[in-house]
């Protein structure tokens, strides 16, 4: 994918796990100070990403799969992406418990979704079908609406929010808030997500990577104060902050419920959120059992996150055992195993010719695409060959003399 | 995988089958919900007495303002939840709150707490908890039933029409989320309006409590809503005249505030001193009209002048000297007008002198009437302009010498500041 | 050779009999020649001054005069008529059928045969094509004949590097098809996979240019054309013009380009004869008709299937008094609408003219008014259905697709209500970025993004800043226009000056870092470490 395309699905991913029901978990302890565990998490995150760079760098030909034929290296291995597996999968769970939770509690009540699932099943399953190339041209294509409409829920949810009920800082509870960071960790493995989109894209730059990054999670964190902000002591009681933020904001405008529209349209980065993250999963239980085919794999996936959901996830008790006290630990060490070993193999591998291609051009240049027919039409352009270019620039030519 | 791709569209179109037999029993028919716009909720004994304002659609109209009649249906039961679907039986159609836009209280409610009654609209996902909450002196019920003969759109947008009363200051426009906050918060002060219609005869004979000023608000009460008795729950066409027993119902303007303190009833601001100098401190409140007694000693003196204020605003900051806490309240008016001077002269223009002398009329006359207030939600327990919030968001260390609210209260000082921008005459 | 086996034999025995092919036998000095042609294809005028008259007058003047020949006969009947047209040799029967039956008369001696061609068919005039009418601009139009398309198209294009390669398919109707691309502007790779598909072609007959656009395309299951069509030349002018293959058929009006993107059909040819301005809110507009096309009926039915409590009051109390009394669900009444709408569509293409003030008639009162009296629809699914039905049109090459997918989404909405248009759109979306044309993503530029094919994509920028080809479809040339020569060329002066002062640096950098380490290599040395 390109840079564009990467930091797009990045804010989308982003910012989509993090306004569906989290909020309301966290304020139940936390209460005005909820936006603290976000802004925590970014600066947690941004360290990491800075290392994420490090081994994207190093690492860019290097994967798990080949790295030793040795037999305890290998069961590690199997583990630990097996263990990654299951970290995505938990990722699809939560933005697929989310978007059925908010159709099926707010905007329906009456249908039976053990039925009605199955469409959103097809449709997590089909985008995690086409990849992670067709998914990141869906969220660019869809990146404008998608900006927007978490835009304009902003500001409803602003009009009517009190500001000011995030004050005092002096009342923080440090302990708290360290609870929560522990809690709720499963919602902030940004780093990770950076380290396995990264490894799909050519041209991502640390600083923009960091920059959108920080941009996403200081708006997730002005979503939660306004979140706070209108619903105060009610917030636990909220299914999902996304569709209520602007709900006070439509007094007396007699256009109906109009916000919803850009509900919907928020919610479509969730669901191609969820395609993506179902889509990291398979890849690492196919690196796990490379016996297993791709599409039996993803077959097995959706319909575990589909009969998870319908039939584990119905009662809120488990909902919450599940993603915070059983999962958090497991995917934690998970993620840190994976991200600290890939870390101390850049540290130690040697440079291989070429240094990889992750070198973070200044231009965002067009990919390589295939059609069945094997047929290569665009190439990429290397910095050489745009040297080369700018040498042969002669006006009577008309145009760049490209060499392929 | 290949057979996959090559189904992919079959897989879809059996996705979109077996949902679509499941979907026929499971969509919900409209013509077979009855659209609940208000509700009222008075106590009766232990039971909550529930009158639901509902819209009756007219088959085959064109226009919206003749496409439906407002209809009334009363149930109770032990449990407002319960009282509320049985609503439901006795319509013979299940109720549809998701357009509920206000709910009255009555006067029963007040002698508990309110927001414990109010639990189940905040846990209810239908109604929505941008509803407006208005209480009644008496019964609710009799109050819903008069919104009948408003006008159409009136009757069944009270939310609307108060918030554009708020902007008038002529009442408020509190939705239910924002006063159980309230009510839950730290100042756990919530102010409510009272929702009271009378007829012209009535209106007219109690006019004169109370209302030496015009508000301009007032004459949004009501302007169709010919025939159609305000007591009867059976009856069909409420803008076509059936009878002479109906009588057109107009909002009554500057109706008292009431005052809640952590969800329990505390009193009232009854006086117009004391509802208008509530409204100069509501920031949703611009404009309003102000009756002055001129101070000026000569052309003026003792003139009655009617000052017409279109823009206004207010800023609250609580500060602490020699260890107690003071409110200022500054009042900004950025935009006023004279609108008419009762003095047997006619006075074309005001000298320089005259004003002055009326901007510094006005200014008391704002100071006196927000003090009014004051005075009256302290003497009630009321912290009505949040300064124990303020205290605690701004001053957490100041705030945390006093033992409790009350204690803060008591010592609470008030402070106002008025500046007029522009008069003009 | 016996007198069976002269060519001109056995083209007689074949041809002359049943397939309407006229033989002329002439005689000269023993010598016997004949001539075939087909009245119906020739140029009559150009064939009897051209051709049989001089024959004639040849043949009598040699039998007068009865003498020997200093050249063989098949060489002097050859000078004789190159003044004509261009004459072709031809040997091989198969060769002599093709030309007899593509409008050449044929000249046939004893072992070979001189081909004239002389295609005269009746052909339509060139006139304004019904699907791509503009208020300005040029108003020509394709027709039926290949040679009248390229002519079209030469007129416009005074130039040598445009290449025609011309290939027969059909083994029946041996149809003419030209390649036609821009040599330095088209892409290679494009051309060699269009020219391979091209010649897997094995079938009967090629009746009109759809049938090598359903060759052309990789996918059986196409739902999504994958290959352009216009029946202007401009058009087809400014498609070549940025790299595309295009492709004729004799017989078709309609001219095919590759590769082939989403955008070419919210565009069109009045875009570029109008303000840039203006061009984009047309643009906009019709993105905008394009998804309220599809998504109207299925929006209303969801929103009143599922999602009432979006309706503001007052419209569903409209609603409400409206739907009472309906005996059927909303989706099936949305449904009967649709069906209804099509039929009318349908029956008016095919009505005679005299006969469509009747249907007009029918259609607005019969649906309009007495249905709605009766029950059976009610007003606001009729206005809605109208209002798509009419913006189906707004993008004429998109209508097959656009009705079709409407009663999808009418379908989804009503079973599944707005949650499953949501879906349905992220699946359908999905499956648009995962298809290509020729290697070309289907909706490009906007997905991938390519910043500098934005030009003309939603926002029309004006012709002066529309410098290069898209990016999609050039090869090496991409230069449209230069905006100022000298600007151009200090630009790119600056930029490798600022490079070479980087890589001198980084070169002087490098040497002191060398030097460095030989400085420290000879201290070492010099400790004996």
């Amino acid at each position: 994918m390109s840079a564009r395309q990467f930091y797009i699905i990045l804010f989308v991913m982003v910012v989509s796990l993090k306004v569906q029901k989290l909020p309301s978990l966290i304020s139940n302890s936390l209460e005005k100070d909820t936006y603290v565990v976000v802004l925590a998490f970014l600066l947690i995150n941004l360290i990491l990403i800075c290392l994420a760079f490090f081994i994207l760098k190093k690492t860019k030909n290097f994967s798990l799969e080949n790295s030793s034929n040795n037999l305890f290296l290998k069961t590690i291995k199997t583990v630990l992406q097996l263990g990654v597996a299951v970290y995505f999968l938990s990722q699809a769970l939560l933005l697929y418990e989310s978007i059925q939770n908010l159709f099926s509690h707010v905007l329906f009540y009456e249908l039976p979704w053990t039925m009605f699932s199955l469409m959103l099943a097809f449709a997590v399953f089909y985008l995690a079908y086409t990849g992670i190339k067709n998914i990141s041209l869906g969220v660019e294509l869809y990146a404008g609406i998608i900006i927007a409409a978490y835009i304009v829920i902003s500001i409803f949810g602003g009009t009517k929010t009190d500001f000011a009920s995030v004050l005092p800082f002096s009342t923080l509870d440090v302990k708290s808030i360290f609870e929560a960071v522990a809690d709720y960790n499963i919602w902030f493995g940004d780093f990770f997500l950076i380290l396995c989109l990264g490894k799909h894209t050519t041209h991502a730059k640390l600083k923009w990577t960091a920059l959108v990054y920080t941009v996403a999670m200081l708006f997730v964190s002005l979503l939660y104060i306004e979140f706070y902000g209108i619903y105060k002591g009610y917030t636990p009681m909220k299914p999902s902050l996304i569709s209520v933020l602007s709900e006070q904001s439509m007094l007396g405008v007699n256009i109906g419920r109009i916000d919803w529209f850009f509900i919907l349209f928020a919610e479509i980065g969730t669901i191609l959120s969820a395609g993506a993250c179902l889509y990291f999963s398979k890849q690492s239980l196919c690196s796990a059992f490379p016996k297993l085919k791709s599409g039996k794999a993803l077959v097995i996936l959706t319909g575990v996150i589909y009969f998870v959901d319908i039939f584990y996830l119905v009662d809120i008790f488990k909902q919450e055992e599940l993603f915070s006290k059983v999962l958090p630990i497991p995917m934690l060490i998970v993620k840190l195993s994976s991200f600290f070993i890939l870390f101390f193999v850049a540290i130690f591998k040697k440079k291989t010719n070429g240094g990889g291609e992750f070198r973070g051009y200044s231009k965002a240049n067009i990919e390589v695409l295939k059609n069945e027919n094997a047929f290569k039409v665009l190439k990429l352009k290397s910095p050489k060959n745009v040297m080369q270019n700018l040498k042969n620039l002669t006006p009577q030519s008309g145009g760049e003399k490209c060499e392929k | 995988m290949r057979k996959i791709k090559k189904h992919i569209g079959l897989i879809l179109i059996l996705v979109i089958v077996i949902a679509f037999p499941t979907s026929l029993s499971n969509q919900i028919k409209i013509n077979m919900r009855v659209i609940v716009t208000g509700i009222a909720v008075d106590k009766e004994d232990k039971n909550f007495v529930v009158t639901a304002q509902i819209m009756k659609p007219s088959p085959g109209v064109k226009s919206s303002s003749e496409s439906a009649t407002i209809d009334y249906i009363t149930d109770k039961s032990e449990t407002l939840a319960g009282a509320i679907s049985k609503l439901s039986f006795k319509a013979g159609k299940t109720s549809a709150f998701s357009h509920t836009n206000f709910v009255i209280l009555g006067k029963d409610m007040l002698n508990e707490d309110v927001t414990e009654s109010l639990d189940y609209f905040i846990r209810d996902k239908i109604i929505k908890n941008s509803a407006l909450v208005l209480f009644a002196e008496e019964k609710a019920s009799d109050e819903i039933k008069k919104t009948k003969n408003t006008d159409h759109s009136v009757g069944i947008g009270l939310q609307k029409v108060f918030l554009f009363k708020e902007h008038e200051s002529d009442g408020v426009m509190r939705t239910m989320m924002e006063f159980l906050n309230e009510n839950q918060g730290i100042s756990k002060t919530s102010v409510v309006s009272v929702l009271s219609l009378k007829s012209n005869e009535e209106s007219s004979s109690g006019s004169s409590e109370g209302s030496g000023s015009s508000s301009s608000g007032s004459s949004s009460g009501g302007s169709g809503g010919e025939g159609g008795s305000g007591e009867s729950s059976g009856s069909s066409g409420s803008s076509s005249g059936s009878g002479g027993e109906s009588q057109n119902q107009y909002f009554e303007q500057q109706s008292p505030l009431m005052l809640f303190v952590g969800g329990r009833y505390a009193g009232k601001l009854e006086t117009e001193n004391e509802i208008s100098g509530f409204m100069f401190t509501n920031k949703e409140s611009k404009a309003i009209d102000v009756m002055v007694v001129a101070t000026e000693k000569e052309r003026l003196a003792g003139s009655k002048v009617e000052i017409n204020i279109k823009n206004m605003g207010c800023s609250k900051k609580l500060t602490f000297e020699d260890g107690a806490p003071v409110i200022n309240i500054k009042v900004k008016i950025y935009n006023a007008e004279i609108n008419e001077i009762l003095n047997p002269e006619i006075i074309a223009l005001l000298t320089e002198n005259e004003y002055k002398q009326m901007k510094i009329d006005l200014e008391n006359e704002i100071k006196k009437r927000v003090s009014a207030c004051f005075e009256k939600s302290k003497a009630q327990g009321a912290d009505i302009f949040e300064a124990y919030e303020k205290a605690y968001r701004f001053n957490n260390k100041k705030f945390n010498e006093f033992a409790s609210r009350e204690d803060f209260l008591k010592q609470l000082k008030l402070n106002v500041d008025v500046e007029v921008r522009k008069l003009d005459y | 050779m016996t007198k069976n086996n002269f060519l001109f034999d056995q083209v007689s025995n074949k041809f002359v009999k049943e397939n309407k092919v006229t033989e002329t036998k002439f005689s000269v000095c023993d010598e016997n020649f004949s001539l075939f042609y087909i009245e119906s294809l020739i140029n009559k005028t150009l064939f009897t001054s051209g051709l049989l008259l001089p024959l004639e007058k040849f043949v009598k003047q040699n039998q007068e005069q009865n003498q020997q020949f200093d050249k063989p006969l098949f060489e002097m009947v050859k000078d004789l008529i190159v003044a004509v047209s261009s004459v072709e040799e031809v040997t091989d029967e198969n060769e002599i059928e093709n030309k007899i039956f593509s409008g050449s008369a044929c000249i046939v001696f004893k072992d070979k045969a001189l081909a004239v061609p002389l295609f005269g068919a009746e052909k339509r005039s060139i006139q304004e094509p019904p699907t791509a009418r503009v208020v300005k601009g040029p108003r020509e139009g394709f027709v039926e004949d290949l040679a009248s398309n390229i002519g079209l198209i030469r007129k416009r294009l005074k130039t040598a590097n445009l290449k025609i390669k011309d290939m027969t398919i059909g083994r029946q109707s041996k149809t003419q098809i030209a390649i036609i691309y821009l040599e330095g502007i088209v892409k290679k790779e494009v051309l060699k996979e269009v020219e391979r598909r091209l010649s897997l072609i094995d079938i009967d007959a090629i009746v009109d240019s759809y049938y090598i656009e359903s060759f052309l395309e990789s996918d059986k299951l196409k739902f999504f054309r994958r290959v352009g069509n216009t029946e202007k030349p401009d058009i087809f002018c400014s498609k070549i013009l940025e790299g595309r293959v295009g492709i004729v058929v004799d017989g078709s009006p309609v001219a095919l380009s590759v590769p082939f993107v989403l955008l070419e059909d919210l565009q069109s040819p009045e875009d570029y004869y109008t303000v840039p301005a203006q061009a984009t809110f047309v643009r906009f507009m019709r993105f905008c008709g394009l998804i309220l096309a599809i998504l109207i009926p299925g929006v209303y039915v969801a929103l009143q299937s599922f999602n009432y409590r979006i309706l503001p009051i007052n419209f569903l109390i409209t609603l409400l008094s409206s739907i009472e009394g309906l005996s059927v669900p909303p989706l099936i009444e949305i449904l009967m609408v649709l069906l209804l709408f099509e039929v009318i569509t349908e029956a008016s293409i095919q009505m005679p003219n005299s006969l469509g003030m009747a249907l007009s008639i029918i259609g607005a009162l019969a649906l309009g008014n007495t249905a709605v009296d009766a029950g059976i629809i009610s007003p606001p699914s009729v206005v809605l259905v109208a209002i798509s039905s009419v913006a189906i049109y707004i993008v004429p090459d998109q209508i097959a697709e656009t009705r079709l997918l409407r009663i999808l989404f009418t379908l989804i909405g009503g079973i599944i209500g707005l949650y499953g248009i949501i879906t349905a759109l992220i699946i359908l979306t999905t499956y648009l970025t995962s298809i290509t044309s020729f290697g070309v993503p289907y909706l490009a530029p906007f997905a991938p993004h390519i910043k500098g094919d934005q030009k003309d994509a939603f926002i029309k920028k004006p012709l002066q800043e529309m410098n290069k080809r898209p990016i999609l479809f050039s090869g090496k040339n991409t230069t449209r226009q230069t905006e100022d020569f000298e600007s151009d060329k200090n630009a790119a002066e600056e930029k490798l000056a600022k490079i070479s002062e980087k890589s001198i640096k980084n070169s002087e950098k490098t040497e002191k870092n060398q030097e460095k380490l030989q400085k420290s290599k000879n201290h070492k040395g010099e400790q004996g470490l």
